[in-house]
């Protein structure tokens, strides 16, 4: 399975899918220490973003959450990579900032070319997304 | 991770906002939010220490909005706080930023000619910077305004394209606009309305006072997403601008339905402490003049009244013994920071104001009960014999 996609940060990432159907507020939603999503009631509370690959529609909420994933990459607990649904500027500034591949993809097509979990390859250089074999 | 912060992340954060070719503009001044602590927290001092230390500096005069601390004021915050503000701002002078303090630099510390080309973050300042001296700068962010500040140029995109500027959408209001605080409603309901398109403002009974245009614009900045509102018989080059047919009139009954949810009755009795609060954005030098003039004859306000102003303002202010005057009468000017202040954090203050951007961010960020008043109310209502 290979997924085209367009590249906003460019780079290689490998991990485990996280697919969040809801819009992440990283700051004050996510411990920037641990990268673990605090927001009550939110679909992925406790889950730990570290070294995931997340897809996410967008992000919500303050603007300073460019700062928050630029402080997690920091301490080596930000997603590997980013799957934005739609453009994101809170989102891509902050991987940008932290060195974090981001690329633009379909959200109905992640959900139906990919399991959440599975382990993929994320090439944002190219501009697509494999499935490990 | 020990990567650096280097001009080119700042190119690729430029460019991630841009589709398709990019295409470049040359600026010559920039203004940065996210200054305070309260708003960018650890996350935002962290990188803004590693930006100082990357030795990067801004190539643009850059000047930077208040922080949430005045240093020399007797209201005095959090220890962690005030530290970690002194850190922010510290880290910013040395990439270069000058020492302003404000969210109104086009008075004194940033003052912009027609048809300069800028990148301005806060947006009642864009809005400012654009509708009343007919500069040209998007909406920024806090980091595309870092980034622009750093590189001395901004995408082309939106209000930099040839039309940009064009308005979309016509709006005429018909009713009466008695004083500041309607102002602000009627700019919080355009931009409701508006949304990302730039409007054009017709006023049937025009109100002289640039304090109301002020407040019309922060109000819109609050609700909307345009980067400016052309306002007849105002804004630089009105005449010359093609009025959109598409045409929504505003009457006052949208004002108050909106006033409705900014604004509670403010206790009759101060059972919960009272304040009342003004500078949302800062104050200028004839604002708190006529703020004077307004106390003349009163002894002492029977409430606290605490202004916000620039250091710029405040020094001369202070110089032509303006602010003696206040301090007597029981009003706290403060200087360096603003009304989303360290103190007023979990404090439980009712928070009464003649700012609509006030009023929503008090309310929205820092919990607090707020309510609607002039400064003129205010006078009425607590300048008591």
């Amino acid at each position: 399975m290979i997924l085209k996609v367009k590249v906003i940060n460019t780079g290689f990432a490998k991990g485990a899918l996280l697919i969040s159907r809801q819009p992440i507020s990283f700051f004050g939603g996510v411990d920037p220490s641990t990268g673990v999503i605090v927001e009550k009631n939110h679909p992925l509370e406790g889950v730990n973003l570290c070294r995931r690959i997340l897809a996410v529609p967008s992000s919500k909420g303050s603007t300073v959450g460019s700062y928050v994933i630029y402080g997690l990459a920091k301490r080596g607990v930000a997603p590997s990579g980013v799957i934005l649904g739609q453009e994101d500027n809170i989102i891509s500034a902050g991987a940008i900032l932290g060195g974090i591949p981001v690329v633009l993809a379909d959200m109905r097509k992640i959900l139906s070319s990919f399991e959440n979990g599975e382990t993929v390859i994320l090439d944002a250089r190219r501009g697509r997304i494999l499935r490990l074999i | 991770m020990k990567k650096r912060v280097t001009k080119k992340v700042f190119k690729k954060i430029l460019d991630s906002i841009q589709t398709g070719k990019k295409r470049y503009i040359k600026i010559s001044s920039a203004h940065l939010s996210g200054i305070s602590y309260l708003n960018i927290g650890d996350a935002g001092l962290e990188f803004l220490e590693d930006l100082s230390r990357s030795g990067l500096k801004f190539k643009v005069r850059t000047t930077i909005n208040p922080g949430c601390v005045d240093y020399s004021s007797a209201i005095k915050c959090d220890p962690e706080v005030v530290e970690k503000q002194k850190r922010i701002i510290r880290s910013l002078k040395n990439i270069g930023a000058i020492e302003s303090l404000t969210c109104t630099p086009y008075l004194f510390d940033n003052p912009l000619k027609r048809n300069q080309k800028i990148a301005w973050a806060e947006s009642s300042a864009a809005l400012y910077a654009n509708s009343i001296i007919g500069a040209s700068t998007n909406k920024e962010g806090s980091l595309t305004a870092l980034a622009s500040a750093i590189l001395g140029y901004t995408v082309r995109t939106g209000i930099h394209l040839r039309n940009g500027k064009k308005p979309k959408i016509r709006f005429e209001y018909e009713g009466e606009l008695k004083d500041e605080v309607d102002c602000g409603l009627l700019g919080y309901v355009m931009g409701l309305k508006a949304g990302t398109e730039i409007p054009y403002l017709q006023i049937k009974k025009c109100i002289g006072s640039i304090l109301c245009y002020k407040q019309l614009l922060a109000g819109f900045g609050t609700s909307g997403s345009a980067p400016m509102v052309w306002i007849e018989n105002l804004t630089p080059g009105f005449s010359r601008v093609k009025k959109p047919k598409r045409k929504i009139i505003i009457d006052r009954a949208e004002l108050e339905e909106e006033k409705k949810i900014l604004s509670e009755e403010a206790p009759l009795f101060h059972s919960n402490r009272m304040i009342f609060v003004t500078g949302c954005p800062h104050m200028s030098l004839e604002e708190i003049k006529s703020f004077h003039e307004a106390l003349r004859n009163i002894e002492k306000l029977s409430m606290e009244a605490w202004v916000f102003t620039s250091r710029n303002v405040y020094s001369e202010a202070f110089r032509r013994g303006l602010l003696t005057d206040l301090f007597e009468k029981g009003v706290r000017v403060f200087k360096d920071s603003c009304i989303m202040h360290c103190s007023l954090k979990n404090s439980g203050i009712h928070v009464i104001t003649n700012s609509v951007k006030a009023a929503y961010y008090l309310r929205g960020s820092l919990r607090l009960k707020t309510t609607l008043k002039s400064l003129k109310e205010l006078v009425d209502e607590y300048g008591g014999k």
